[in-house]
């Protein structure tokens, strides 16, 4: 769209930014500016854009735009009655009803009178007094309405929605965002004992420079406002960014590691290159928590140097708006999955009168206990720190809307490879004593097309997938492969036992379990991934490990999804 | 008008304006502990744990009526136990009041000898009493015995009067309480009479013997006139029915004439007094009510709307009276000076005056007493109209003992219906919202005696049975008959007089439109406190209607006016309105 052409209908903008007239809608002639991103992208059809060009997608079908309800509503088009509507249908029936009487009762009193009406002058004497005006009342309140909503950017979707508008009598907000400005900033840093505040604000200020959130940003912009502290040059510096998985960041320079993040992941951090967490630690991190702030803790090195402080501000005017609110009879109340106590403190200073804390969008549904499913990065590598399941042919992998086995039978060189005696076949397709395709670390290699399909059935002209050094490529999907892989992914030696549901995919292809062998192989690069002690590992591992049902049905089995959240410390 | 009609019309609001808000201070501190509204006070219908002005004397009467019906002051009822109570209490003392009238031949107490009322004029005569009505179809100086008089009407009178300040105190517990329940009628209905219409009818009476009223038990006393023959005059306890007729907005007179009678009205003060004390209780009991929800600028606001309407059709009436008929010959001066009333002096009496008769009839006019202290049928039709309005727009003005406080209540949902409409929230009055069961029950009200009114009214017009009883020829006529059907349904009671109402179609028709007039409304209105009854109180917000201010007044004006107006128009036109225009 560009300047001057009328929006066709509902939608977003994509792309770009532009100058649009609403006045259409909102009978606001000052136009208003629409962009893409944020919370001003939504544009309605009818309005015209006034300058420079957006790409809009439209949202609405055709029919169904803000406008078209809007006449559809004075259209009075079908829709459930509002209980103000029915009401005032009551009223209304009863007038016609008494003035019907009225006017056939005045025909016997003409009669009296020596002045019979005709039935033309009794009839229009009716359709006189019937009310009818009063009926066109609502439709015209419910457009009034809306359009007064929109003016204060509020869209009214129905009549019923601005009666009910009016009937309002508790209003829900969320938190972080709506009540507070939901960036939360750093308002202070706070030193351990032995630390002073511009040594912490250096090294927070290092240990930001690579955090790209919002967070971090202020961490930067405070340490070089309130200290005067100068971007570091961060030549050789090796950044480390922050992580959901880590909860840290930070930036190793010049043999330091500096590191700030959640007080129970630095913590960990620290221990395990060696430090000591100080005493007054945590007497710290529990005040900011009770304030409603959140703790950033910073350590170089085995040094806890101090903590963090960031606040979500609660917005300006708050206060005011609320007791506004409480005036027009609406009863407020704050939503956050935020901690109590941080909700507690944030609700007294907003001034809402209640609170609901530790909310969760829905319970976030993250799998099911009974179906596995994957663990592995956006490319399918598997995740080291996380327990991997067995294989599985079910689609890509877990998939649990097509569940399925290989139905690969004992012998087939898929499954197995081409083993010696029993499958191999000769570079002619020829049943032959060895096998040809065999390389160095896998004598049972099935080799594949440069496609990467495996070729069970060679044929001459066959072309293959070869490796640097001219070795075939293998199939990695059958059993002796996936036992290489399997030892090289857990750190084990070249000829490990490796347990046979490892290298085995289900019959459903979405079995949640692993044996326990399976899992106590895997436990040490586990462990390995996520600094912490084998033992602890294991000592999970066995923690979720099911013994058989009764003692004597089924085997023993270890969850892979229950023990890798539990891992991740979230069941 | 003349400067003595500003002067009396002055005179009766100033008096009227002190003692109403005395008296609904009274009220209020008597019933308040009947009442929960605010929260603090008890939740039960009992008979008040605070104490009440007068407690020492009424008390112990009260707890004796307890007592002996077997009635537990602290229970509250709903609104069905509530109306079934009303309806029972009406159905029992009319059967009773009827047998009184139909054995009154033979019961002691009757030195004028009246015999026995024959059926349709004791049926009708019964009804009429119980529901405050007091439609006389008969003469009261011949055809009632003292006995009947007595102990059956004049107790027909207070406990109507009783009834309706029941009624009234229930409906306001329903629509402004917090509890679910609205009341004990019996509680209600005694204290009413012990502390309200008891002693003030033994003041009234007193004022007005001290008048020259007539309070004796002679019978007929033969006089022998000046000029030789002789003139039966009666005697009678008049005062004393007097007094209740007034103040409990009955209407029902001792003698035929009502107030016109000297014996009755024997001065110009007299006249003014009996106005007063008949408008006075009604405009303090929307006082009272204004006080025992809390809200005294919505007690005023409702009694602005009633002075507004009062004022309204007393003052037309007035000038309307003392212009005079203009169909009188022109010899006949009507022209009112120091020496002579002017004006139409047709049925009215010279200690009055067209003005004073006007204001004392059509004043009263608005609530059900329609004591009259002249004739009707004889005034101009703008004059009549006066009276005529004020009884269509439903006894608003101020209405009767209680009944006008629950009718304009209910006429005050409608309007606040009309107006949320408007506004665009929904409608809500004294906190409580109004939906659609309310708005249904409210219709229903409205619409019940018009239609009744309307229908018999019309049938009456072309039945021999309906024209034979009328008196004057042509549209005056048609007036009597739709104002006699109007006047019991509203339970005023007044007539034209020259319809012969005494025959077995108009006493069993106005009978029955009496019962409906009287029942229906209360039956719907304490339906619809019953349904506000526990109701949730929202809090007033700065978006909230306020009905007490001079908006809401207005429009409540308008709505009354308009709604009975837009039924009732066609009716006037061919009735008094044409007869003005063509006459």
């Amino acid at each position: 769209m560009t300047a001057g052409q009328v929006i066709p209908g509902d939608g977003d903008v994509v792309e770009g930014m532009a100058v649009v007239d609403e006045s259409a809608i909102t009978g606001e002639s000052a136009p208003v500016i629409r962009e893409s991103g944020g919370d001003r992208s939504a544009v309605t059809g009818g309005t015209v854009v006034l300058s420079d060009r957006v790409v809009v997608q439209i949202t609405s079908d055709p029919g169904e735009t803000f406008l078209d309800r809007m006449i559809a509503l004075v259209e009075g088009a079908s829709r459930q009655k509002t209980p103000n509507e029915i009401a005032l249908d009551i009223l209304i029936a009863g007038l016609t009803l008494i003035l019907l009487v009225a006017v056939v009762t005045l025909q016997p009193m003409a009669i009296y009178d020596k002045a019979i009406q005709s039935t033309a002058v009794l009839v229009a004497l009716f359709v006189c007094l019937a009310p009818t005006t009063i009926g066109g009342l609502l439709s015209a309140i419910g457009i009034a309405g809306m359009d007064r909503m929109v003016q204060r950017n509020v869209l009214a979707m129905s009549g019923r929605a601005v009666e009910a508008a009016g009937d309002c009598s508790t209003l829900l907000l969320d938190k972080t965002g709506t009540i507070t400005y939901g960036n939360r900033m750093a308002a202070e840093f706070l030193p351990v004992a032995g630390i002073t505040e511009a040594e912490l604000a250096e090294a927070a200020l290092l240990s930001s420079t690579a955090d790209e959130t919002p967070e971090g940003r202020s961490i930067v912009e405070l340490a070089e406002d309130r200290y005067q502290l100068a971007l570091p040059g961060l030549t050789g510096a090796e950044l480390v960014p922050f992580s959901a998985q880590t909860r840290m960041s930070g930036v190793d320079l010049a043999g330091r590691q500096v590191r700030k993040g959640a007080a129970d992941s630095v913590r960990r951090w620290v221990t395990d290159v060696g430090g000591v967490i100080p005493d007054d630690l945590a007497p710290i991190v529990e005040r900011i928590a009770a304030g409603g702030g959140t703790p950033l803790v910073v350590a170089d090195g085995p040094r806890v140097l101090g903590v963090i402080h960031l606040k979500d501000t609660v917005k300006e005017g708050m206060v005011e708006r609320f007791s506004e609110l409480r005036d027009m009879g609406i009863r407020t109340v704050m939503i956050t999955g935020d901690n109590p106590l941080t909700a507690k403190a944030i609700a007294a200073e907003a001034g809402v009168d209640d609170f609901l804390a530790e909310a969760t969008p829905e319970q976030k549904l993250v799998g099911s206990a009974l179906l596995g499913q994957e663990f592995t990065d956006s490319k399918g590598n598997p995740l080291p720190q996380y327990f991997q399941p067995r294989p599985s042919a079910a689609g890509a992998g877990y998939d649990a809307s097509s569940s399925s086995a290989t139905n690969l039978g004992p012998s087939n060189p898929l499954l197995i490879g081409f083993v010696a005696g029993v499958n191999t076949v000769g570079l002619n397709g020829q049943p032959s004593a060895t096998n040809p395709f065999a390389t160095k670390a896998d004598p049972a290699c099935v080799p594949t097309d440069p496609k990467g399909n495996p070729v069970t059935s060679p044929a001459p002209g066959q072309k293959y997938a070869k490796a640097s050094d001219g070795s075939y490529v293998c199939d990695p999907n059958t059993i002796p492969q996936r036992a290489i892989a399997y030892r090289a992914f857990n750190g084990l030696a070249a000829n490990a036992s490796v347990p046979v549901d490892a290298v085995t995919a289900s019959g459903s292809g979405l079995d949640p379990d692993i044996s326990v062998q399976n899992a106590l192989d895997q436990a040490p690069r586990v462990a390995r991934a996520r600094h912490l002690a084998v033992s602890q590992v294991a000592a999970l591992v066995h923690r979720y490990t099911q013994g058989r049902q009764w003692g004597f049905l089924g085997e023993p089995t270890v969850n892979v999804l229950k023990l890798n959240l539990a891992l991740d410390g979230v069941s | 008008m003349s400067v003595s009609g500003w002067e009396q019309l002055a005179f009766v609001v100033v008096v009227t304006a002190v003692a109403a808000p005395l008296l609904g201070r009274y009220l209020a501190a008597t019933f308040r502990g009947t009442v929960s509204v605010s929260g603090t006070e008890s939740e039960s219908g009992g008979a008040g744990k605070k104490g009440a002005p007068g407690d020492r004397v009424f008390l112990p009467v009260e707890r004796l009526v307890y007592r002996t019906l077997g009635v537990d002051p602290e229970s509250s009822w709903t609104w069905r136990a509530y109306a079934l109570a009303v309806l029972a209490f009406g159905l029992l003392s009319t059967l009773l009041l009827y047998a009184i009238l139909r054995l009154q031949g033979v019961l002691p107490g009757n030195p004028t000898h009246a015999p026995g009322m024959p059926q349709p004029l004791s049926f009708n005569t019964a009804i009429s009493f119980i529901t405050g009505t007091n439609w006389q179809a008969y003469e009261g100086e011949t055809q009632a015995s003292y006995l009947a008089d007595t102990v059956g009407l004049v107790v027909a009178q207070f406990t109507a009067a009783g009834v309706g300040l029941a009624v009234a105190l229930a409906v306001v517990r329903g629509i402004a309480g917090k509890a679910r329940t609205i009341g004990n009628f019996w509680v209600d209905l005694t204290r009413s009479l012990v502390r309200v219409f008891a002693p003030l009818s033994v003041l009234s009476a007193l004022v007005m013997v001290s008048q020259g009223a007539v309070q004796n038990l002679s019978g007929f006393r033969t006089a022998a006139t000046l000029a030789g023959g002789s003139q039966k005059i009666p005697g009678g306890l008049v005062a004393s029915m007097e007094a209740i007729k007034l103040l409990g907005t009955n209407g029902g007179s001792y003698y035929g004439v009502g107030g016109a009678h000297p014996f009755e009205n024997p001065t110009g003060f007299t006249n003014s007094f009996d106005l007063l004390i008949v408008i006075v209780l009604p405009f303090a009991i929307v006082l009272m009510f204004g006080h025992l929800i809390g809200r005294p600028r919505q007690g005023y606001a409702i009694v602005a709307v009633m002075a507004i309407i009062f004022v309204g059709h007393t003052v037309v009436s007035m000038q309307a009276e003392l212009h005079g008929n203009h169909l009188l010959p022109t010899p006949v001066s009507q022209v009112a000076s120091g020496v002579s009333p002017g004006g139409n002096m047709a049925g009215k009496e010279n200690r009055f005056g067209p003005e004073a008769s006007a204001l004392m009839t059509v004043g009263t006019m608005g609530t059900t007493a329609c004591a009259t202290d002249s004739a009707l049928d004889s005034y101009t039709p703008v004059g009549g109209t006066g009276s005529f309005v004020a009884i269509l727009l439903g006894e608003i003005s101020p209405g009767g003992d209680g009944g006008g406080l629950y009718s304009i209540l209910v006429l005050a949902l409608l309007s606040v219906f009309v107006a949320g409409l408007m506004v665009g929230r929904t409608p809500e009055f004294l906190g409580k919202k109004i939906r659609a069961t309310q708005m249904k029950l409210v219709v229903t009200y409205v619409l019940t005696i018009p239609t009744t009114v309307l229908i018999l009214g019309s049938t009456s017009l072309v039945i021999a049975a309906g024209t034979r009883s009328i008196l004057n020829p042509g549209l005056h006529g048609l007036t009597e008959v739709t104002y006699a059907y109007a006047s019991v349904a509203n339970n005023n009671g007044s007539a034209f007089a020259g319809l012969a109402a005494n025959t077995p179609w108009y006493d069993t028709t106005l009978g029955l439109t009496m019962l409906i007039g009287r029942f229906a409304p209360i039956v719907l209105a304490l339906a619809i406190a019953g349904s506000l009854a526990g109701a949730r109180v929202h809090a007033r917000t700065r978006a909230t209607l306020d009905t007490a201010g001079p908006t809401f007044i207005a429009f409540l004006l308008g709505v009354i006016v308009i709604v009975g107006g837009l039924i009732y128009f066609p009716m006037l036109i061919l009735g008094p309105i044409g007869e003005r225009i063509i006459g």
